[in-house]
This record gives structure tokens, C-alpha cells and sequence, in this order.
């Protein structure tokens, strides 16, 4: 009988310290649940890449260095290329009105041993064995970092660095979610601003976005500001905005998803490298579209089609070069670009898949971010991508492909500066990447 | 004791809650996306749930049903 109340006893007390335990487990459950409002993650990417180009009729290139001009001659040159690319993603969601997205972004090219300009300590010979360990900068590139406020259920305001870069068609053939809802077309590089978002019933969206550009007079001017080679002040800040139309809805248009975007693009006297040297100012409209088609009638095909229409009009010049797209001191020019893609899935995590691009001789074309040697969407011309994507079982990503990029225009500086040059370049470039997404 | 019980049900009933957003969102993908399709939202790390929540190629197949993944730090207004 004493023995049996011990054991009673003991058990009433082994009871209660589990439920003690239960109790205070299911609230560090809780508090923890709270606390977990970052997520942080990221994506890895190595590279391999052997280019070539071939240069049939030779052309003029502006030396900025020596301001004078230098010849491209023609001939044959190749060169392969390891490259690494690392992403360090943040993603917050403090409150239910707010929401933040970061991107840490790192491109280097694999141990690069021989010095890249510059005399600070991280510019030395071998530096790549040092960076980050020797005292020089507190460096970190970010390549967005952008905060959502929703001001109500479908108003948000967003600021910050902004989603603009590697956006579609770059996720095509990666095989990746789209990194950026702003096509290449639109915007071709990571652009600070601010945005009023409005989403409406049945997956409608409309954007306006504002990404003023800065030209800052660094040195001495910081009371007079800068100005052009005339002696004209130069507006510190340009305004620059984007009007932004999406659609996005599953089991529409023939597909089990579909994608489009509309959008129009204006700054006007944007001053280019204002100097002794320059009073060249650029006035741009760029109209461009891109629709994605994902499980054509419930099949394994994907598509997508882009496109964009430019009016670039140039007053002044930069140095002897010209204008944008121009020889002359005052111009306006119109050009289109469009490309479209196919992609098959053999199975859930192989495919294959090709674009196609054309660019008119005075389409206004950039694409800052891009990793590509051969970069197909700046093609003033044609250009041709064919891809293989592999997802084996765990996380590790394959891509395999080949682009051949025919350029039939250039101009002198930056491709779009100067008298516009008939040429006619042949690159092509072959690549393998490994990434893995975490 | 009962109020032990009490505390630690609603304890447990908002740590569930903390959840169900993301298996809300599932369950509302596979409406949309999977043509009549039940895909069922399992829990726990490998469950479905999570499959899809963390995919990161454009698309993912769950028991027959092909979902597009989305990168939620690619959008300007959430």
C-alpha cells in the first residue's frame, strides 16, 4: 500500500513536470514563431564560359584614357573565362503593413591573381587571396534592398533599391523563378527609387515608379554644382519615371500560367557625363512588353515573347564622339527590338529550350547586369541562345548552352555614343553553371 | 490543472496559426493552378508544403501537378 501511494505520487509529480515541459515547449514554439519574421537565403553560381568573337570589318572605338579615337581591327580572338556569383537574400516581414527584401551580391572571377587597377592594398597582385581580410574598405555590394509599405490593402509604397535587374527573359533560361517583374526591355540594371503600387481584383497590377538620376559634383562644386563643357548648371537630380501594367493569372490564355507586363519608360534631359568635354543631354521614351506562356495546353512547352520601341532623342555631344545614337548635335531617332523563346520539358527537372533576338540599327538597348559574354538582348542585329537545364534531386542545378551573337551596328563609346558604324561581329559563347539555391 | 489545459491549447492553436499562411497559399496554388487536381498540404519539412514554398527553379511538380515557384524579393509592392 506505501509502495503503490510512492509510485502514485511519483507519477502525479512526472505528469506535472511534463506538462510543465509541454507548456513551456509550445511557448518557446510560439515566441520562436515570432521571431522568425527574417528569413535569410541565397544562391551560388559557378561558372565556366569560353567566347570568341570575330571581327569582320574593322571599326572606331573612343578611348576615354587618351580622348582620341582608336581602331577595332579585324581578326579573330577567344578567351575562357571561371566566374563565380554568390547572392545573400533577406527577407522580412516585421509587421503585416511591411515587408523588406534584401540582396548582398557578390561577382568575382576565380582567383584572380593579376591586379585590377587602383592602388588601395585590396588592388595589389593576388589580392583575390586577401580580399575582405586586409584593411582597405568596408565594401558590400547591394543589389536590392527595397522596403513595401502597404498603405492599404492594395495601395503599397515601395522604396529603395529597387527589383530591377536580371529581369525576364534572364529567368528563362536559368529555369529560375523570375529574379525581377521588370523585363530587360524596361529596365537592363539595379535603379534606386520609390513606387505606388496598385493591385486590383483578377491579378491586374498598375506601378508607378519613380528612380530619379544623380550627378553629383564631388570635388570642388559642391556650392556651384556641375556643368556642362558651355559653362550650363547641371540638375543634380533628373527625374525618371516608369508607368507599369501586370497581369498575372493562372489558367489563362492557353496556359497553366501566364505573365504580362506593359511598360513605359521617360527621362528627359538626363546630362551625360557632364564636363569640359561634354553638353551632351539624353531625352528617352522607351515602350517594351513582355508575356510569358507556361504550360501551353497543359502541355510541356513554355514561351515567351518581348519587345520594346525607342524614341532617343541627343542634344549636344560628348567630347568628339557625338550624340546618343547620333553624329549630330541635335537628333531624334526611333528603333525596336524583339525577341521570343521556347523552352520543353522532358521531365519535371530537365529542359531544353532556344531564343531568338533582333535589335534595329537605332533601338536603345542596354543590360547592365548581365553575366552573359554573349549577351543576345543587346544585339544590335541578331542573336541565337540554345540551353539545357538539369535540376538534379537535392538542390544542384546544371545549365548547359550556347549563344551566337551577329552585330551588324555599333557606335563609339558604350555602343550607343557617336556616328552609328556598320560592322559585322560574330561572338559566340559556350557555357556550363552550377548553381544551387539555399 | 483545466487551466493549464486551456493555456496550452491556445498556445498550440497559435502556433498552428502561425502556418497557415503558407498552407493557405498552397492550397490556393493548387486551386489555380492544378486543374481540379488535389494535391494534398502535408506538412513538415519535406511535406508539400514546404516543397513548394522553397522551390526556386521556375516550376515545380507535386504528385502531378506542375505549381510555378515565385521569388518573393522580385516584385516592387509585395
Amino acid at each position: 500500500m506505501k509502495k503503490l501511494l510512492v509510485m502514485g505520487m511519483s507519477s502525479l509529480f512526472a505528469f506535472g513536470a511534463m506538462a510543465q515541459t509541454l507548456e513551456e515547449r509550445v511557448e518557446a514554439l510560439e515566441y520562436a514563431s515570432y521571431e522568425n519574421y527574417t528569413k535569410v537565403g541565397g544562391r551560388i553560381e559557378y561558372r565556366f564560359d569560353s567566347y570568341a568573337r570575330e571581327i569582320n570589318d574593322q571599326y572606331a572605338v573612343f578611348n576615354t584614357a587618351t580622348n582620341a579615337t582608336d581602331t577595332r581591327e579585324e581578326g579573330k580572338a577567344a578567351a575562357g573565362f571561371q566566374r563565380l556569383f554568390f547572392n545573400l537574400d533577406v527577407e522580412s516581414r516585421p509587421s503585416s503593413k511591411l515587408s523588406f527584401f534584401g540582396k548582398l551580391a557578390m561577382a568575382k572571377y576565380s582567383n584572380l591573381f593579376n591586379t585590377d587597377g587602383g592602388t588601395s592594398p585590396e588592388n595589389a597582385p593576388y589580392n583575390d587571396l586577401q580580399r575582405g581580410n586586409v584593411a582597405s574598405s568596408s565594401a558590400i555590394f547591394v543589389e536590392r534592398a527595397f522596403a513595401n509599405y502597404n498603405i492599404t490593402k492594395d495601395l503599397t509604397f515601395t522604396f529603395g533599391r529597387l527589383p530591377t535587374s536580371h529581369g525576364a527573359p534572364r529567368q528563362f533560361s536559368s529555369n529560375e523563378a523570375r529574379k525581377g517583374n521588370y523585363p530587360i526591355l524596361s529596365f537592363g540594371g539595379s535603379w534606386d527609387g520609390l513606387a505606388l503600387s496598385k493591385s486590383m481584383e483578377g491579378g491586374h497590377a498598375v506601378k508607378l515608379v519613380y528612380t530619379p538620376v544623380s550627378s553629383v559634383p564631388f570635388k570642388t562644386e559642391t556650392s556651384a554644382g556641375m556643368s556642362d563643357k558651355n559653362g550650363d548648371a547641371v540638375d543634380v537630380n533628373v527625374p525618371a519615371y516608369a508607368l507599369i501594367y501586370e497581369f498575372d493569372r493562372a489558367q489563362f490564355a492557353g496556359s497553366r500560367n501566364f505573365y504580362f507586363t506593359a511598360t513605359y519608360f521617360n527621362i528627359k534631359d538626363m546630362p551625360t557625363l557632364p564636363s569640359a568635354a561634354s553638353d551632351l543631354y539624353l531625352s528617352l521614351q522607351r515602350t517594351s512588353f513582355y508575356a510569358e506562356f507556361s504550360g501551353i495546353k497543359e502541355s510541356n512547352f513554355d514561351a515567351y515573347l518581348h519587345g520594346v520601341s525607342t524614341v532617343t532623342k541627343s542634344d549636344g555631344k560628348f567630347s568628339t564622339a557625338g550624340g546618343w545614337l547620333t553624329a549630330e548635335d541635335s537628333d531624334e531617332v526611333t528603333g525596336q527590338a524583339y525577341g521570343f523563346g521556347v523552352k520543353y520539358s522532358i521531365k519535371p527537372n530537365i529542359k531544353v529550350g532556344a531564343e531568338y533576338f533582333y535589335g534595329s540599327e537605332d533601338a536603345f538597348l542596354y543590360d547592365s547586369s548581365s553575366q552573359d559574354p554573349a549577351n543576345i538582348y543587346t544585339t544590335w542585329g541578331n542573336g541565337q541562345h540554345i540551353f539545357y537545364s538539369h535540376d538534379f534531386d537535392g538542390g544542384l542545378k546544371v545549365i548547359v548552352g550556347h549563344a551566337i551573337k551577329n552585330s551588324k551596328y555599333t557606335r563609339a563609346v558604350i555602343a550607343q555614343i557617336g556616328a552609328t558604324q556598320e560592322i559585322d561581329n560574330v561572338e559566340q559563347n559556350t557555357y556550363a553553371r552550377f548553381i544551387s539555391s539555399f | 490543472m483545466k487551466l493549464q489545459l486551456i493555456v496550452t491549447s491556445a498556445l498550440l492553436l497559435g502556433a498552428l496559426s502561425a502556418f497557415g499562411g503558407a498552407k493557405e497559399d498552397f492550397e490556393a496554388a493548387v486551386k489555380a493552378q492544378c486543374g481540379g487536381t488535389n494535391v494534398p498540404a502535408t506538412g513538415g519539412r519535406q511535406g508539400n508544403v514546404m516543397k513548394w514554398k522553397t522551390c526556386t527553379s521556375s516550376s515545380i511538380t507535386i504528385e502531378g501537378c506542375t505549381m510555378k515557384c515565385t521569388d518573393a524579393s522580385s516584385s516592387i509592392g509585395g
